[in-house]
C-alpha cells in the first residue's frame, strides 16, 4: 500500500546495469555495488581496461558483450545482449551508460603525420623512449573537450622525462587549471624546466635525419623573435579523443536526445548533473561530455546515490501522471512521438475496440510535462487527476477587482510555465504579486499555471477567451532552459498559428502574446504591463462588438 | 490512411450563415490520426465557431460528436439522437465521411470541414506525402515497391522524362524523382533486369478514367440482400 493517498505503488528491479570499460564504468560499478546488485556489461574488443579489475560480489561481469536491443522503462528494461555467439536477457532498473572514450587520428594542430620520430601520446610512456633520445617535444592539441584525457597526461610524461636529464618542450594551445591536482603539476613542470610554449599558430615542423624540427612563432613578442626553430629527436603528439562507437549505437537503441557536438547529454541545465533524456538512464563522465572525462568518480557517486531509490524494489508514484483511455486512443502515436522522455508504449488493450491496442504511458517515466495530452488528437489523455478542471482551478491566481464580463474592464490570462514565471508570480519575497495587483486595478489578470507551456495550444487560448478573457498572454521558458527538453519549443512552433487562427475566427491576433521568461527574471511586471495596455488599447472584444 | 487538412474558419463560417443549431462530427480514424478532424478538433473547431458567433454577436448552439468511422453507417446511425433539434452538420470526416452522413440523412444539409487530399503517409510527424492514388490495378510488383503512378507527376511507366536533375523532379526541388528512387532500391535489390521489361499502357478505365468505381464481393454478400 503506498503511504499518500492517490499514489501508486511501483515494483522496480534493484539491479543496475552499467556499460563500460574503464575507470569511470569501474568506479560506478563499486559505489553502487555497496547497495544493489550490479551488472556491469564490458564491451567487445575493450576487454583490458580496467573495468576488467572490478571484484566485489554484488557485481556480475559480462564480458565482451553487445547490447542488441533494450526494452521497457525506468525501473523495468529488459536488455538483450550477446556475448560469444549466445544471447541472453538482463533485466534491470536503471542503465548506466559509463564508456571511457577512444584516442582517434593526431590532434589537427599537428602537421606531420606520425612516424618513426613522431608518435601518437596514448602510444607513449617515458620509459619506453630508444636510448638515443635526448630531447622530446610534446604537442597537446586544439581540442576543446579531451584536456584531462591528452593535456595532464602529456604534461605528467614531460615532467618525468626531465626530471630523467631529457630535454624537454611542452607545446600548447590553452594553458588551464580546473581539473584536480593541474595547477600544482603546471608548477612543477615549470620548476622541473619543462620549456613551455604557447602557441596561437599551430608550429609547422620538418622531420630532418637528425629529429623533427617544429618552426614557432611566438604570440606575444612576434617584433624582437619573429619564429624559433625547436629541434628535438622526438615528438609525441596528442591524439584527439571520440566516444567508441558502441557509445553511439547504445545512445541511438536507447533514442537519447543528443547536444551540441555528439555530446549524449542534451544542452539544458535541467539534466545535469547526469540525466539523459530518458528517465531511468544516467551518463558518466565522457558520456555526458568529453570535456568531463576527469570527473567521472564524482559523476559515478552522483549515479550512485540517484539509483539507489530503486534499492527497496518499489516506488511510489504521486498521482498527476499522464494516463490514456484506451477506449478512445487511436493509435496515432502522436504521444510516443512528442514524449520527450520516450515514456509512451504501445500495449495490447482489449478496451480498444477498433485496433485492441492503444498507447500506455509508464508512470515512473512520465514527467508531467502534459505534451502528449495537449497534441493528443482523440484528446484521450489527460494528466492523472480524476477532476482535472477542479485541479487547474486551484492552480491560478486573480488579481483586480473586476469580474470578468465587467464593462470597459479588460481581462488577461495568463499561462504560466511552472518551471520559470509562475514561481516568479509566487515570488512575495520580491513583492511581485502585490506589483501585479497594483498593475490590475480595475481590470482583472488571471494567472494560470501549466506544467510546460508546451501544454498551451488552441484549446486553452479559445476556451480562456470563451469564458470572458480579452487576450492572452503565455510565459515559456528560454531556449535550451525547458525542463521538459523541448515544450517551449511546441510552444513557439504553435504561436504564429493559433495568432493566424485568431484572426481568421475574427479576433486581432495582437490578443494574443508571448515571450519568455527566467525564474529570476525582472521583466514579468514589465511583460504583463505592456500586454494589459495593449489590451486597454483593443478594449474588450465581446462587449463592444456585440454593441456595434 | 486518407490524408486531409483543416479548412479556414472564414470558409466553414460562410457555409453555416443561415443555421444556428450545428453539429460538429468527426471521425476517429484517418482524420484523427492526421490531426485534421479528431475529437481535439472538433473541440477546437466548436470553440473557434462559438466564438466567432460572440464576436458578432449571434448566438449558436453547437454540440460535438466524434464517431467511430464515419464511413460506416452503423457509426453514422448512432448520431440520431444527437441530430433531433440540429439545423446543419459540419462533418470533420474525409469526402467519404461526409456524403455517408448525407445518404443517411437526408433532410439534414452536411457539410465539409476539412478539405480531403490523398492517400499517404506521414514522412515525418507533422509532414504528409502521397503514396497511392487509388488506379485499381497495382504495378508496384514491377518498381520495387515505389510507385511511379502515384509519385511521378507525369505517371510514367518506363523511366524518367528529360525533367529528371540530380534525383529531382522538374516541377520543384522539395520533390524527388519517382523514377530515380525506382532505379536505386531495384539498383540496391540487385533487381535492375527488371527494368528491361516494358510496361504496356496502363488500362486507367480502373482508375477515374472508368467513372465512379464500385467493388462487389459476392463471396461477403449477405443472403438478405443478394
Amino acid at each position: 500500500m503506498p503511504n499518500s493517498p492517490g499514489a501508486t505503488v511501483v515494483p522496480v528491479l534493484p539491479r543496475v546495469l552499467v556499460v563500460g570499460d574503464g575507470e569511470a564504468a569501474r568506479q560506478t560499478a563499486e559505489l553502487i555495488a555497496r547497495r544493489q546488485p550490479v551488472t556491469l556489461i564490458i564491451p567487445q574488443e575493450r576487454l583490458s581496461g580496467p573495468a576488467g579489475l572490478v571484484s566485489h560480489n554484488n557485481i556480475s561481469v559480462c564480458n565482451g558483450a553487445r547490447i542488441l536491443s533494450v526494452h521497457g522503462q525506468w525501473g523495468n528494461f529488459a536488455v538483450t545482449v550477446k556475448t560469444e555467439g549466445s544471447e541472453q536477457q538482463v533485466t534491470a532498473g536503471a542503465i548506466v551508460l559509463a564508456m571511457d572514450p577512444v584516442p582517434g587520428r593526431l590532434n589537427r594542430d599537428c602537421l606531420l603525420p606520425a612516424g618513426e620520430r613522431v608518435w601518437p601520446l596514448s602510444r607513449f610512456s617515458p620509459q619506453a623512449i630508444p636510448n638515443y633520445v635526448c630531447s622530446v617535444s610534446f604537442l597537446v592539441g586544439a581540442g576543446e573537450n579531451d584536456w584531462a584525457l591528452t593535456f595532464i597526461p602529456a604534461l605528467r610524461a614531460a615532467v618525468e622525462l626531465v626530471e630523467r636529464g631529457i630535454d624537454v618542450n611542452f607545446f600548447f594551445r590553452e594553458y588551464r587549471v580546473s581539473a584536480p591536482g593541474l595547477e600544482e603539476l603546471c608548477h612543477r613542470a615549470r620548476q622541473a624546466g619543462v620549456n613551455m610554449y604557447r602557441y596561437q599558430e599551430p608550429p609547422s615542423g620538418r622531420v630532418l635525419p637528425e629529429g623533427v624540427a617544429l618552426v614557432y612563432r611566438d604570440p606575444f613578442l612576434t617584433e624582437e623573435f619573429p619564429v624559433l626553430q625547436v629541434v628535438s629527436d622526438l615528438l609525441v603528439v596528442a591524439e584527439e579523443y571520440a566516444l567508441p562507437q558502441e557509445a553511439m549505437a547504445l545512445a541511438e537503441l536507447l533514442g537519447l536526445a543528443r547536444g551540441a557536438s555528439d555530446r549524449l547529454q542534451p544542452t539544458n541545465v535541467h539534466y545535469w548533473p547526469v540525466k539523459s533524456s530518458r528517465p531511468g538512464v544516467y551518463l558518466v563522465g565522457s558520456c555526458r561530455d568529453l570535456a568531463l572525462a576527469g570527473e567521472a568518480w564524482l559523476d559515478a557517486a552522483v549515479v550512485a546515490s540517484e539509483v539507489s531509490r530503486l534499492a527497496g524494489g518499489r516506488m511510489e508514484v504521486e498521482a498527476g501522471y499522464a494516463v490514456v483511455e484506451p477506449a478512445r486512443c487511436a493509435l496515432c502515436l502522436t504521444c510516443y512521438r512528442v514524449c520527450p522522455y520516450r515514456a509512451v508504449e504501445i500495449k495490447g488493450q482489449p478496451q480498444n475496440r477498433t485496433y485492441g491496442a492503444a498507447a500506455w504511458i509508464h508512470p515512473l517515466a512520465c514527467q508531467r510535462c502534459g505534451l502528449c495530452a495537449a497534441e493528443c488528437p482523440s484528446a484521450a489523455i489527460t494528466l492523472g487527476l480524476s477532476n482535472a478542471e477542479k485541479w487547474a482551478e486551484s492552480q491560478e491566481i486573480r488579481f483586480g477587482s473586476s469580474e470578468p464580463g465587467e464593462a470597459s474592464a479588460v481581462c488577461l490570462q495568463v499561462f504560466a510555465c511552472a518551471n520559470s514565471s509562475w514561481l516568479l508570480t509566487r515570488d512575495v519575497g520580491r513583492s511581485l504579486e502585490s506589483k501585479l495587483a497594483h498593475l490590475a486595478g480595475q481590470d482583472q489578470i488571471i494567472v494560470q499555471r501549466v506544467p510546460c507551456a508546451g501544454q498551451v495550444g488552441e484549446p486553452e487560448v479559445l476556451s480562456a477567451l470563451l469564458h470572458g478573457a480579452d487576450g492572452v498572454l503565455v510565459l515559456p521558458c528560454y531556449d535550451q532552459n525547458c525542463r521538459h527538453r523541448r515544450g517551449n519549443r511546441r510552444w513557439h512552433q504553435r504561436g504564429d498559428n493559433v495568432s493566424w487562427f485568431l484572426s481568421d475566427v475574427g479576433l486581432e491576433p495582437e490578443r494574443l502574446h508571448w515571450r519568455p521568461l527566467s525564474a529570476s527574471s525582472h521583466q514579468l511586471v514589465v511583460t504583463v504591463n505592456e500586454m494589459l495596455e495593449r489590451l486597454r488599447a483593443l478594449g474588450p472584444w465581446h462587449k463592444g462588438r456585440s454593441a456595434g | 490512411m486518407i490524408v486531409a487538412e483543416r479548412k479556414p474558419i472564414q470558409e466553414i463560417k460562410k457555409m453555416l450563415i443561415p443555421f444556428q443549431r450545428i453539429l460538429v462530427c468527426g471521425c476517429q480514424g484517418c482524420v484523427t490520426v492526421c490531426a485534421a478532424g479528431g475529437a481535439k478538433e472538433v473541440a477546437v473547431t466548436a470553440a473557434a465557431l462559438r466564438l466567432a458567433a460572440e464576436v458578432e454577436g449571434n448566438s449558436l448552439l453547437i454540440r460535438e460528436a466524434t464517431v467511430e468511422r464515419q464511413c460506416e453507417f452503423e457509426f453514422v446511425d448512432q448520431l440520431q439522437k444527437e441530430i433531433t433539434d440540429i439545423q446543419a452538420v459540419l462533418s470533420l470526416a474525409c469526402g467519404a465521411g461526409v456524403q455517408t452522413i448525407a445518404e443517411r440523412f437526408p433532410h439534414l444539409p452536411v457539410y465539409p470541414g476539412v478539405n480531403t487530399r490523398f492517400i499517404g503517409l506521414p514522412v515525418q510527424h507533422g509532414v504528409w506525402a502521397e503514396r497511392c492514388q487509388a488506379c485499381g490495378e497495382c504495378l508496384l510488383d514491377r518498381t520495387g515497391g515505389i510507385c511511379p503512378v502515384a509519385r511521378c507527376a507525369k505517371n510514367l511507366l518506363n523511366g524518367p522524362c528529360g525533367g529528371s536533375q540530380n534525383g529531382k523532379c522538374e516541377i520543384g526541388q522539395d520533390l524527388d524523382c519517382a523514377w530515380q528512387l525506382i532505379y536505386d532500391r531495384l539498383a540496391g535489390l540487385g533487381q535492375l533486369d527488371r527494368l528491361r521489361e516494358i510496361m504496356l499502357p496502363k488500362d486507367w478505365s480502373k482508375s477515374r478514367d472508368g467513372g465512379p468505381r464500385r467493388l462487389v464481393r459476392r463471396d461477403l454478400l449477405l443472403e438478405d440482400e443478394q
